[in-house]
């Protein structure tokens, strides 16, 4: 049986990461905006809800992007 | 209905412009050049007798029944070879063509046992019939020469006898394997009265190369290869036209019944998907419907602990609703949803997710699609405009250069995977990408130009690598971008980096710079160049990207808009294409359209008395997610078994395990029904009502030839349910169902009942610019106007292999098992696969000590599971295998929670694990469910 011992996040902060994973190539406005298009696009409200938790809880998980995406003026 | 005979023209059509005048018995037509004289008399309601002739072969000229005269000719030439020409005359029938043809027939009676009454070819024997056509009415040889009456039966095979005393050697069997299959397992062993027909090198036909597809049986015109359910229940007398409710191919099959019983599903000549081919599943897997584990009465029970206890429709509804109601009111609307299933019809589909959107007042809505296509939804829809395939399956044949990439199409698109191999063995060539050496790659007369036998994960830098080659080396078809596609210039440069060139990408992708570059100018010389792609596309963490990247090849290089060309997804499930186009998913109404249009939900509010959310709800990972955290507690899943398909079981499970209450909808009690506590028998496509879409977005009828055997259609439940809850939602049929699909989705807008029932099929869009659909998709603009380029840069996965685990695994399916196996493990396909086996590449064994059949623990980060081992050199070092069609060694016990970046599309192939050698038992503890539950069910790694 395996072991476990690879560090454990809340699901949307991964899957925040896997978003801005892909717009890491774009300027920082452009990739933050992109994530924040996206994650409106396609996430539940309670998704986006635990997110703004997250990143007001401890974001230090989380994808500088994401971050950027909703504290920035970048449209949600 | 009757008994549907279609009619057989003898000898293939030759399409062609030029045509050729001639007579035949006196009448004039008019035929393309090529065709064969026996086809244009036939065309003109002259049959010519024949034996080894069928219009699905080309013409053998053997049996010299067909013999004709042609007038300023010499002798009687066969009129199955003989094509016709300008002036011809010919006449059919002279007394000399009688003769010669009693005197063939009289040969062949002379050597074949006269117990037609017996038969169980009695009635559907064409040598039966021509018998009586050339007037046969003696045979004067006897029985005491040689003959071949006492060769043995050769039974082995589950679905078809093979009794080779019955067997004219008309080779017709032969050359159906070769020419419609492609698998040439069989051949005619034996020279002149020896010669007779032999399964690979005189084996039995169950351990031979045959596959099963039934193209043999369908072609033989004698008993000699004759299906088991004939034998045993006699000819049907009447058929019904339906859909296969198998793979995304959706063949077109004739239900052959007597009365009310199945005899055999016969794949339908005119299906616009098959055009008369089937393989193992769809004509013969078919017994699981009548398989006593069926569920035909609601299961109820308080508690997933309890055992289950039957109930009446009423009750069950009842029940059902007033717990979601009851749920909804202590933790709020969002709190519930369904998932709705690629097996169901567009009909069934639709109405399940106007339930969640209407009556249950949210978006949480989803379907099985998320585990396998849905990014292709995405990529499409970027790219394209819409989220569909651009062929027709008939594309192919027009294809200079396919390119497949994740995908093993002989095992799970067999019947299009013959009309790959049919177009390859003219020409075609080939390029496969895959981390496994799928058959395609070698097969009798098919060999793949290229092999790009890349490491799992890597795809979007192999296809970035191709478009380097295609960019820096002037490959692009300038004036196609310029005039049809938007956002080159950006895409270019970024392609151009040197980062992704082939030589920069090699050690990552594993494939040869060489290789590449040249796969890539194949590819871009074309001139007609298609790309085919499968769940090795979609399974990824940058699922969606690689679908972008593929839509920026073709687009770079102008291969679509036309015959042979573009983009295809090959869709694992019957309606795949149409759950997704019926509103499934959680972010679109029908016709992917996003819930944040309020013009779009105006619609429906308006028809439905609706307020739909403006907001996405929850997909399926995401309800997982969300049932752990505890705001969401209850779940409809109609004919989906997530506990076994879906990834990270034990994740899975725990989430299932959670809910306050699940409702399934299923034929047999699956893995997810455990965790159930309403269980609403569904019925089986021989029962449903609808239309299925296909991968080339054929809408297909798929009519009852059963009424359902649990007493209710699974839109009717779904309505009960719904007017339960409060909501009225009421159809008088299914046909009224499709008719408001087609009001309100404008992809859908000419379609209806009485369409399909005029023209068989058609392909969305079918509307008032397309009344007859459309084969070809953005043939003179995108479906969002100019086609878009959007850069894909290559992201590795976060799934790598360590110290600990290593190896990388991928999955897959093999032709006689479909998906979870709940319905091919319940019929006779289990000869051919009865367990799942983990494919091993010899070196990894060696060094692990383990040998072809051991049994080891394959491990990965969130579960282990037990298997029997397969050593093979298919796969690369330190890439494993597994097909995971059985719960018992459960493949997805090992995947992780990693997905798809813009879709949560599950990783599932890629996955990093161990094999060792299994301790003694532990099989069998894995057997009895004993499996770990001990993984990330509140997170999961960075």
């Amino acid at each position: 049986m395996p072991d476990h011992e690879v560090p454990l996040v809340p699901p949307v902060v991964r899957l925040a990461n896997d978003i801005a994973r892909q717009f890491a190539h774009l300027g920082v406005d452009e990739a933050a905006a992109a994530v924040a298009q996206h994650v409106t696009m396609f996430w539940d409200p309670r998704m986006r809800a635990d997110l703004a938790a997250e990143i007001e809880r401890d974001h230090t998980q989380l994808d500088p992007l994401v971050v950027a995406a909703f504290t920035s003026p970048s449209p949600r | 209905m009757t008994l549907i005979k279609e009619p057989d023209l003898g000898t293939p059509e030759r399409p062609g412009p030029a045509t050729v005048a001639l007579e035949i018995d006196g009448q004039p037509v008019s035929v393309p050049e090529g065709t064969s004289v026996m086809r244009a008399a036939a065309l003109v309601g002259v049959d010519v007798p024949k034996l080894c002739a069928t219009d699905s072969l080309e013409p053998f000229g053997s049996c010299r029944l067909c013999l004709v005269e042609v007038e300023g000719g010499k002798g009687t030439p066969a009129s199955c070879t003989l094509p016709c020409s300008d002036g011809m005359k010919v006449t059919t029938q002279t007394d000399k063509l009688a003769r010669l043809r009693r005197n063939v027939m009289e040969l062949y009676i002379s050597d074949h046992p006269l117990d037609c009454l017996t038969c169980p070819a009695n009635g559907d024997c064409e040598l039966q019939d021509m018998a009586g056509v050339v007037g046969l009415r003696d045979v004067r040889y006897g029985y005491a020469g040689d003959n071949h009456l006492e060769a043995t039966k050769d039974t082995s095979n589950p679905y078809f006898d093979f009794d080779p005393a019955k067997c004219i050697v008309c080779s017709r069997c032969v050359r159906a394997c070769e020419e419609v299959q492609g698998t040439f397992a069989l051949t005619i062993s034996g020279r002149g009265f020896d010669s007779a027909v032999s399964a690979s090198a005189g084996e039995s036909f169950l351990d031979s190369e045959c596959v099963s597809c039934g193209a043999c049986v369908q072609a033989c015109p004698t008993s000699t290869l004759q299906e088991k359910s004939v034998v045993d229940l006699g000819m049907p007398t009447r058929s019904v036209l339906t859909t296969c409710a198998y793979c995304g191919v959706g063949c077109s099959f004739k239900a052959e019944l007597r009365g009310s019983e199945l005899v055999r599903m016969v794949p339908y000549k005119d299906g616009g998907a098959n055009e008369g081919h089937s393989c193992v599943k769809g004509r013969f897997a078919f017994g699981y419907a009548s398989h006593p584990d069926r569920v035909l009465k609601p299961l109820m029970r308080e508690n997933i602990t309890d055992e289950w206890r039957e109930a009446e429709w009423d009750e069950a509804i009842g029940f059902v609703a007033r717990r979601f109601r009851e749920i909804q009111e202590q933790h709020g609307a969002g709190a519930i949803g369904g998932i709705t299933s690629s097996r169901t019809t567009n009909e069934e589909v639709y109405v399940v997710q106007r339930m969640v959107r209407a009556a249950f007042g949210n978006n949480n809505v989803d379907t099985c699609a998320r585990v396998c296509h849905s990014p292709t939804g995405y990529g499409l829809k970027q790219t394209f405009g819409t989220s569909a395939g651009t062929q027709d399956f008939k594309s192919v044949d027009q294809a200079d250069v396919m390119v497949v990439i994740g995908a093993n199409p002989t095992d799970g698109h067999p019947v299009f995977a013959s009309r790959m191999k049919r177009r390859l063995r003219e020409g075609a060539q080939l390029i496969v990408v895959d981390p496994r050496r799928i058959d395609l790659v070698r097969t009798p007369h098919v060999e793949a130009a290229y092999h790009l036998q890349l490491a799992p994960g890597t795809n979007v830098a192999v296809i970035n690598a191709m478009a380097h080659v295609v960019v820096t080396e002037g490959l692009v078809a300038d004036d196609f971008v310029a005039e049809r596609c938007e956002g080159f210039q950006e895409w270019a440069d970024f392609i151009a980096l040197p980062e992704n060139s082939p030589e920069a990408l090699a050690e990552i992708t594993g494939v040869g710079a060489d290789d590449l570059r040249a796969a890539a100018r194949l590819y871009a010389a074309g001139p007609n160049s298609a790309i085919y792609y499968g769940l090795g596309v979609t399974e990824h963490s940058q699922g969606s990207t690689m679908v972008m990247g593929m839509a920026n090849l073709a687009m770079a290089t102008g291969n679509i808009g036309r015959e042979g060309v573009g983009v295809n997804p090959l869709r694992g499930q019957n309606n795949v294409q149409g759950s997704c186009d019926m509103g499934s998913f959680p972010h679109e109404l029908p016709g992917y359209r996003h819930v944040s249009d309020p013009s779009v939900r105006a619609i429906y509010d308006d028809l439905w008395g609706s307020t739909i959310l403006a907001e996405p709800g929850l997909r399926i990972p995401n309800m997982f997610d969300a049932a752990l955290d505890g705001s969401f507690r209850a779940l409809f899943i109609q004919g989906e078994d997530v506990a076994q398909s879906d990834p990270n079981t034990q994740h899975v499970h725990a989430a299932l395990g959670a809910l306050d209450l699940l409702v399934v909808q299923d034929l047999f009690i699956n893995e997810t029904a455990k965790f159930a506590h309403v269980l609403l028998p569904g019925t089986s496509f021989l029962e449903k009502d609808g239309t299925f879409t296909n991968a080339e977005r054929r809408i297909n009828r798929v009519r009852p030839v059963m009424p359902p055997r649990v007493g209710k259609h699974e839109w009717q439940v779904a309505c009960e349910i719904a007017l339960a809850m409060g909501y009225d939602m009421h159809y008088d049929d299914a046909g009224q169902i499709m008719d408001e699909i087609a009001a309100t989705t404008p992809t859908f807008a000419g379609v209806s009942f009485d369409l399909l029932d005029k023209v068989g099929s058609v392909q969305w869009p079918c509307n008032a610019e397309n009344p007859t659909g459309t084969e070809i998709m953005h043939t003179k603009e995108f479906a969002r106007g100019l086609g878009h380029f959007v850069p894909t840069p290559y992201v590795a996965t976060t799934e790598r292999s360590t110290r600990k685990y290593p190896l990388i695994l991928t999955t897959g399916r093999i032709l006689s098992q479909y998906n979870v196996g709940a319905q091919t493990r319940r019929t006779p396909n289990v000869l051919w696969h009865s367990e799942d086996v983990l494919e091993v590449h010899p070196h990894d064994a060696e060094v692990r000590g383990i040998d072809e059949g051991d049994q080891v623990t394959l491990s990965s980060r969130v579960g282990s599971t037990t298997m029997s081992v397969k050593i093979t050199d298919r796969m690369p070092v330190g890439v494993v295998y597994m097909t995971f069609h059985h719960p018992v060694s459960g493949a997805n016990v090992v995947t992780t929670e990693n997905s798809d970046w813009a879709t949560n599309c599950p990783e599932y192939k890629v996955t990093a694990v161990q094999v060792a050698k299994a301790r003694e038992g532990l099989a069998e503890e894995h057997a009895e469910g004993a499996l770990p539950v001990e993984s990330a069910e509140l997170g999961s790694r960075v």
